[in-house]
């Protein structure tokens, strides 16, 4: 077993220790168990970033884009075109999309920054201070 | 013009809210009542993850799912699901890209939407008015 050192913020603390009160119980040992899985999950969560990040078809997007203007483009798992479609409607009905195909839409309909993120909002609540 | 009254609740100052049918992958129109209209969020539509998976849109994923990652206020970063669809919001259809991540519970019409759309925010009447039809 390692050890790591670390400071977070206190409200961030008791928060952790908090649920883990109540889901485990004030037993020792839970605290390490609850920071393990919570590395785990990071680590996983980084991981899959990371396996997306590296995946770079964007130069075939546009290319299809540009010879498919305004149409819907279905691709299979090896980017192979099973079929392309003028509405949401036809794309439904007359291509079998499965959830390996991926359909590439026109520009004008995925608006994308090239940050790669999308802002989630800023649903903030105001609530009163408890003391 | 078509309006919605403001929404209001016990806890939250009053939101604006629009009404909306989602073409499903099932090749169903959904209707859902008193859509939160959040302009904090840049995409178009954002469906909890049970929605998304009930109806469908798991079987039309555009290439660029899983690339966007949402960022929330706190910094946290999620990997989104994208689908293509339709939406009907009185009696304008338009393409759009519905989104959801795991564990989502929330429903809320993005700024995807309200830029294809010529709206006007009535804060006097309480409503959200939309002016003209999507062309």
């Amino acid at each position: 077993m390692a050890t790591i050192k670390g400071e977070v913020p206190k409200e961030l603390e008791e928060e952790f220790r908090k649920i883990i009160a109540q889901k485990y119980g004030l037993k020792k040992g839970n605290i390490s168990l609850a920071l393990k899985k919570a590395i785990e999950e990071w680590i996983a969560n980084q991981k899959r970033i990371l396996a997306l990040n590296a995946e770079d078809n964007s130069e075939f997007v546009e290319k299809i884009r540009k010879n498919y203007p305004d149409q819907f483009v279905a691709v299979d798992d090896s980017l192979n075109i099973i079929g392309t479609a003028k509405t949401v409607n036809e794309l439904y009905n007359e291509i079998d999309l499965t959830e390996e195909t991926r359909i590439i839409v026109p520009k004008k309909i995925f608006l994308s920054d090239s940050q790669g993120k999308r802002q989630l909002g800023w649903n903030l609540r105001r609530r009163e201070v408890v003391s | 013009m078509k309006c919605w009254a403001f929404l209001k609740s016990d806890y939250r100052i009053k939101q604006f809210v629009m009404n909306l049918k989602v073409f499903s992958k099932n090749r169903e129109w959904i209707s859902y009542n008193n859509v939160l209209v959040d302009t904090g969020y840049d995409g178009d539509i954002l469906i909890p993850e049970k929605d998304f998976k009930e109806n469908g849109f798991e079987q039309a994923l555009i290439i660029e799912t899983g690339k966007y990652l949402a960022e929330t206020v706190s910094g946290e970063e999620l990997i989104l699901s994208s689908a293509i669809s339709e939406i009907e919001i009185n009696e304008n259809k338009l393409p759009i890209i519905i989104e959801t991540f795991s564990g989502n519970n929330s429903f809320i019409i993005g700024r995807g939407i309200l830029i294809k759309l010529k709206t006007a925010l009535d804060g006097f009447e309480e409503k959200l008015c939309l002016i003209e039809k999507y062309s």
